[in-house]
């Protein structure tokens, strides 16, 4: 809105790194302060994200393996995700990319994928 | 043949910008020079007196006409934006039931766009803000009223 995009980005950058150095320190399968899920707490089944805090933990810690053991999908979804806020980032430079990745389909895939992972996910 | 292929492209980039109602912003855009254009204002009314033949002829601009992005925006407004990225993530980290919403809105976004319902676009875009907002704002209530009895509880 009212901030320019040097401020914005400074801002992302300081939320991010405390984000990352914090995960990097701290295991949320140990640590009490690890926000818990609640559609977990209040279903008991696993929602699409659970597991992320640990991937994301031992991402940092380069352990891959680790880390598809937490959430597989989302580890999937990294680069998909990454794409994503490039394409909305350098929408003007690169519009075809931009069309592609929110195109009906496109935007429907994703939905569709992230709520087949959350079926299969509680099934098996 | 690479400028040939060069523009070809840019054809291609600025035929999908056009589909997002946005103007295509080209890599290395025309360097358009005001200072030319002073001096050459500012030639003309100072000697009047001079002869036609000794004055020096205004800079001729090589360079194509420098267009104006004000003028652009105001025929056409570009596709509103979708929010895919946050819908996705806030689906994934924050609150599942919320964020499909903002997911399925993320999508009527760019379908009714695309069929031509501008405001119908819009409108969708602004839901799925909204549900993207609510998805967070679940998730962070749920976090802060948590976290004091995980305490209390351990």
């Amino acid at each position: 809105m009212g901030i320019s995009a040097r401020w914005r980005a400074v801002i992302a950058v300081v939320v991010l790194g405390t984000a990352g150095l914090l995960y990097y320190l701290y295991d949320p399968a140990r640590s009490q302060l690890a926000p818990k899920c609640s559609f977990k707490l209040l279903t008991g089944w696993d929602c699409p994200g659970c597991g992320a805090q640990r991937m994301v933990h031992s991402l940092l810690h380069l352990d891959f393996a680790s880390a598809w053991q937490a959430n597989p999908f989302l580890l999937c979804m990294m680069p998909v995700l990454i794409l994503l806020g490039f394409s909305a980032l350098w929408r003007n430079r690169y519009p075809r990319m931009y069309a592609t990745f929110n195109s009906p389909i496109a935007i429907a895939a994703v939905g569709v994928a992230i709520v087949l992972w959350t079926v299969l996910r509680n099934i098996f | 043949m690479e400028n040939d292929k060069e523009t070809a492209k840019d054809k291609q980039m600025e035929e999908w910008a056009g589909r997002l109602g946005m103007e295509y912003k080209r890599p290395e855009p025309p360097k358009w020079n005001p200072v030319r254009e002073e001096s050459a204002e500012s030639d003309t009314p100072v000697t009047p007196e001079m002869p036609q033949s000794q004055q020096t002829p205004p800079p001729v601009n090589t360079n194509p006409p420098f267009r104006q992005p004000e003028a652009n925006l105001n025929k056409r407004e570009p596709m509103p934006p979708t929010y895919l990225l946050w819908a996705v993530l806030a689906t994934i980290c924050c609150c599942m039931p919320a964020g499909v919403v903002a997911i399925v809105f993320a999508s009527s976004v760019s379908s009714r766009w695309f069929a031509g319902d501008i405001e119908g676009a819009r409108k969708a875009s602004r839901n799925a803000e909204i549900w993207i907002i609510v998805s967070i704002v679940l998730g962070i209530v749920w976090s802060a009223v948590y976290l004091p009895i995980s305490l209390l509880l351990q």
